[in-house]
This record gives C-alpha cells, structure tokens and sequence, in this order.
C-alpha cells in the first residue's frame, strides 16, 4: 500500500526491553475457503508481550487468545465455531502462541517459529514475518511504538478441527488449509 | 508479450441472470494505514445486485452500503469513524456503488468501473476484480453461487474525507490511501 503518511522512522531495531501489543492497532486474523470464495475473520480479545533483545535472534513472543473472541460478522458460523465442532471455547478458553526461535531471512523479515496451542494440541508453527520500523509515538506522552506483520498458513486439521461438510457435486465446504494474518502494533513497557 | 483479451470470454463468467450477494459469505472490507501498521475493518451491513448479461462486459453491479455498520473492532474508532469527522452517518447513512463498465484485462481477470458515493461526493474507482468460478451450491436446495474477488485503492481525501492528526515527531498518523478489498459469493436469484 502507498506510504503517503510520511513518519520518521528510526533507523536499526527497536530498543531492548518488554513491549506490549497495542490492542487498538493490532489484529489477529484468519482466513478460510468457503466454496469457491473466502471468509476473513479475527480474535478480537488477546493478550501478549514481546521482549525484543539485544541479539534480534533471542527476541521472543508469546501470546494468549481469548477463544471466544473469535467472529467472522456472522453470529451463527460465529457459534458454531466457538462449539465442539471446532474451537470448544467451553473447555479450552485460550489459544497460546509461544515463539521458541527467530531466524532473521533478510534486512527486515524474519521467519519466527513458535508451538501454536489449540485446545490440547500443540504443534510448531513459522511464521514469515516483516518488520515494519520503529519510531516515537504519536505525541509526546505516547510509548514508542514498533509495527509488525506475520502470516502462515496451517492446517486446521493438524489441532483436530476437522468439521466439514461434503457437497454434493464434490470436494469440501470449507477448506482445511487457513491463513493466519497479524497486523501488530507494539509499544515499549519497561526498556531494560 | 501476451496482449489482454479484447473481450470477456462467456464461458469464463458466471451465467446470466439477476444474482444477490450471499452476505454470510461476502466481506466489504478496507485496509488503512495507522503509524507504521495497518487497520482492517468492514462494512457488515449492504445490500445489491449483480446482473450478468449475455456479454460479460454489459453485465452490472450495484451496491448500497449502510454506512453506520462500519466496524473496525475498536468502539472508540468505529464511533469517530461514523461521526462527521469521517462518514457523517447521522447525515449520510448510505455509501453507493453503481458500477458503469466492465474492461476485460485477461482470462479471468477484469477491471469494474463505477461511481462510488461517499456523503455527497460521487467520484470514479476502478477496481480489479476476478471471477473466481460458478457452480451448484452445497446442497440441492441451495442456489446456484458463484465467486469474485475485488479490489482498488483510493484516496479518501477525494470524498472530502480529510480528517488526520499531524504526529509530533513528523508525518500523519493515519494514511490517505485506504486499500478496498472484496470478496464475494453470489447466489443466482433469477
């Protein structure tokens, strides 16, 4: 997308210390195949920090998601999502992202590896990620803030959700293979 | 250098008749940009029609936008957003699309034009779109449904939608330039 807004962005990798997802500026979304067409949706409740190190490579992340949270704007795939036919939020109210390595790939993107748990399946999951630059915040009371975007695709089949429907002409409802979108903005808590 | 097809091939365009966006399976989405990160959000509410005609490029689409359901999963913005800082809704409730021409751009592909209304202003976007195939729904008592992606990037400022706040350090904190992106499943209705 066109950078028309022109910030400062300073120069190398955000400070060290222990920064926090801004709740308002991040989103951690899904994608999904539904026939021939997709359906985007998102954990809108999720908590988390970031402790960027001095070595970019003992940086790590671990985040917790509220499974309920999840919505696609429509309250009955909503519902049913949320059912034993899928998340089982009833049961297991959180997902757990914690990141067990990063591996740089290029001047800003990196590869973050990490154990995604769904329910009581944990398996590893790498993400290609970019950063995105760093710099003051929005005014002078505002923490610096760092902005990130990282994707996957997994195979929801992989943390035993496995609901689906046949067509009848052939092939699936909706597709095992989801894309996994995060927009993230950062802000620095405590710099060590 | 391949050259794009001068004409939208019939067989690569869902069959002709009037179709209705599937709304559980369409998503009228945009990206901004925020300091250095995105913001996606959507609007959950539309209504319209799409008309297929036997030459892919007469066929046509309108599309109106309830401008209140815009949602971004943030209440405080989503407010600011529907106030008169940004879509005026109390004044505007709808958004329009009435799209005017239909350009192949090569197989599959194909560029839609048509008039977007934001408040009062009615400006031209151009958005590219693909047909991503049509065929029986899921079930027998489904109807037929077809699919299409969408997508244009415009410059709010040219609806009068101006709004931004300079950022100390330099520079504004939200972008110009939104990012429309669509995804649709029609259901053929006759």
């Amino acid at each position: 997308m066109a950078d028309d807004i022109a910030l400062e962005k300073r120069a190398g990798l955000p400070p060290a210390g222990t920064w926090r997802f801004d709740q308002a500026h991040t989103r951690i979304g899904f994608v999904a195949r539904h026939m021939l067409s997709r359906v985007h949706g998102r954990f809108s409740a999720f908590d988390g920090t970031v402790v960027i190190a001095e070595r970019p490579e003992d940086s790590s992340v671990e985040v917790e998601i509220d499974a309920g949270s999840i919505g696609t704007d429509t309250e009955m795939r909503d519902n049913h999502l949320r059912s034993g036919d899928f998340l089982e939020i009833e049961t297991y109210p959180k997902l757990t992202f914690r990141s067990t390595e990063l591996r740089p790939t290029g001047e800003s993107t990196f590869d973050l590896v990490g154990d995604l748990t769904i329910k009581d399946t944990t398996r590893e999951v790498v993400l290609s990620a970019e950063f995105l630059g760093w710099g003051a915040g929005p005014n002078p009371d505002a923490p610096p803030l760092a902005a990130f975007y990282a994707t996957t695709e997994i195979d929801r089949e992989d943390w035993d959700m496995t609901w689906n429907v046949v067509v009848e002409t052939g092939g699936w409802l909706v597709g095992k293979t989801v894309r996994i979108e995060i927009d993230a903005e950062i802000n620095l808590a405590d710099d060590d | 250098m391949a050259q794009a097809a001068e004409v939208l091939e019939r067989a690569q365009f869902p069959p002709v008749g009037t179709w209705t966006f599937d709304k559980n399976h369409t998503t009228v989405g945009f990206v901004a940009r925020h300091m250095l990160s995105r913001v996606r959000g959507r609007f959950n509410v539309f209504d319209g029609t799409v008309v297929i005609a036997e030459r892919p490029e007469d066929s046509h689409v309108e599309v109106e936008i309830d401008a209140a359901s815009i949602e971004t999963k943030t209440d405080m913005r989503d407010n600011h957003l529907r106030s008169a800082d940004f879509f005026d809704v109390e004044n505007h409730p709808k958004l329009t699309f009435r799209s005017r021409e239909i350009r192949p751009a090569g197989g599959n592909r194909f560029r839609l034009v048509g008039d977007l209304t934001i408040r009062d202003i009615t400006r031209e976007v151009v958005l590219d779109a693909e047909f991503l195939g049509w065929g029986p729904g899921p079930s027998s008592e489904a109807p037929t449904m077809s699919a299409f992606t969408a997508s244009a990037e415009i410059d709010r400022e040219a609806w009068g939608l101006t709004w931004n706040v300079a950022v100390e350090t330099g520079g504004l904190l939200v972008g110009r330039k939104v990012r429309i992106e669509i995804d649709t499943e029609l259901h053929l209705s006759e």
